[in-house]
């Protein structure tokens, strides 16, 4: 009984080894590739100088959560700010035309991560993509 | 950036073809209000609509067709279920026969709501300024709201929509009704229905603020006695309807 106990031990412990060199994997990329996977380097260029953040890092890390925040300060209480609402995404972030007729996603930007690590956006399922027009949501 | 100046005046417009009937109308003419884009939704507002029962015609479809074109939502027979956020409903008392009335209705932004009532995510909820909205992000889809509503002004999305607003996030299995377009009140315009129907020269509908006793609104409702529907609910309802009974 023990002996299984302890086998199922180091069975976990493997399994959460794999799993970690797994993501920093899909994190980091493969060591020596320059840090940055192979499909996230394909995206295309934003428009603009700066994000609504400076820092790249943060908003990788955290954009779903700004989205959300921001969200509930439009929606729910009317305070809209352009600049931070979807369509804001949009205006940087979409993909030029010429690289769409080539056959890119609309969203390719956001798509080419969410891909890469297997995150469904279900984003523009309802908000438009277009580039015209006002959401501000 | 033009639309978010603080008092909203680059987007004042006056409509001259409204100010031109003012004689027979409620008051039309200027519809545009203060814009408040970082402020957030003002308590001290309460945004109604007045309907003029008297100048609509049975036969126009404007403030429908603005809507929908305003808010993207697809015509009824396309398979995505019978979305609609305003419909033109005759009105006819079956006791006396005596003639009709042809009325706009769409959500009658409560100030005691029952769909806020029974929405079990809160995601029904009222704006400070009484609009009453779904936040889409919250609403599961459970319907409660649509049978709470007495005046069947919210719409279910069954299916997915191809052709999305930029005006309004649609997404199947949320349901939603008139938004009283609040990006455009947001940015100082007033609802696209309001601007249609005095385009097409009916100027039916006046929109405004009920609590500023200096709004058109409420000066048109000094002077013409306007009643919400089903007012033995008691609902406080945003929009009034003047010339009913
Ligand atoms: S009219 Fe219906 S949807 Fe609109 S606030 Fe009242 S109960 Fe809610
Ligand atoms: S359908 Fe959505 S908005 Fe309506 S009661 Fe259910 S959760 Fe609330």
């Amino acid at each position: 009984m023990r002996r299984r106990h302890r086998l199922a031990w180091i069975g976990s412990g493997a399994a959460l080894v794999l799993a970690a060199t797994a993501l920093a994997l899909a994190v980091g990329g493969l060591p020596g590739d320059g840090g940055e996977p192979a499909a996230i380097a394909d995206r295309p260029e934003p428009r603009g100088e700066a994000c609504v953040h400076d820092d790249p890092e943060t908003m990788r890390r955290e954009h779903m959560d700004l989205l959300r925040s921001h969200k509930d300060a439009s929606v729910r209480e009317g305070r809209r700010d352009a600049e931070r609402s979807m369509q804001g995404c949009v205006e940087c972030h979409a993909t030029p035309a010429e690289q769409q007729a080539q056959g890119a996603p609309e969203m390719a930007f956001c798509t080419s991560c969410h891909e890469y690590t297997a995150v469904e956006m279900g984003c523009f399922d309802c908000h438009s993509s277009e580039m015209e027009g006002h959401d501000e949501r | 950036m033009s639309d978010r100046d603080p008092v909203g005046i680059s987007r004042r417009r006056l409509l001259g073809g409204a100010a031109a009937l003012a004689g027979a109308a409620l008051t039309p003419g200027l519809f545009l209000v203060q814009a408040r884009p970082q402020g957030g939704a003002d308590a001290g507002v309460r945004w109604g609509l007045l309907v003029d029962t008297t100048r609509c015609r049975e036969e126009c479809q404007a403030c429908v067709e603005a809507c929908r074109e305003e808010n993207g939502w697809p015509a009824a027979d396309n398979g995505t279920g019978d979305i609609h956020w305003i419909r033109k409903v005759d009105l006819q008392d079956p006791e006396t026969d005596g003639a009709g009335h042809s009325v706009p209705v769409m959500c009658q932004h409560c100030a005691e709501p029952p769909c806020v009532s029974v929405c079990p995510t809160r995601a029904s909820f009222r704006r400070a300024d009484g609009i009453v909205l779904v936040d889409k992000h919250r609403c599961i889809g459970c319907r409660y709201c649509m049978v709470a509503c007495p005046f069947h002004a919210r719409a279910f999305v069954h299916a997915p929509v191809e052709e999305r607003s930029p005006n309004h996030p649609r997404g199947k299995g949320t349901v939603e009704s008139c938004t009283l377009c609040v990006h455009r009140i947001d940015r100082g315009e007033a609802p696209a229905c309001v601007e249609r129907c005095a385009e097409a020269g009916h100027t039916a509908l006046v929109f405004g603020d009920l609590n500023d006793p200096d709004s058109e609104i409420r000066r048109a409702l000094r002077e013409h006695s306007a009643e919400a529907l089903r007012p033995d609910l008691g609902l406080g309802a945003g929009v009034r309807y003047h010339g009913l009974s």
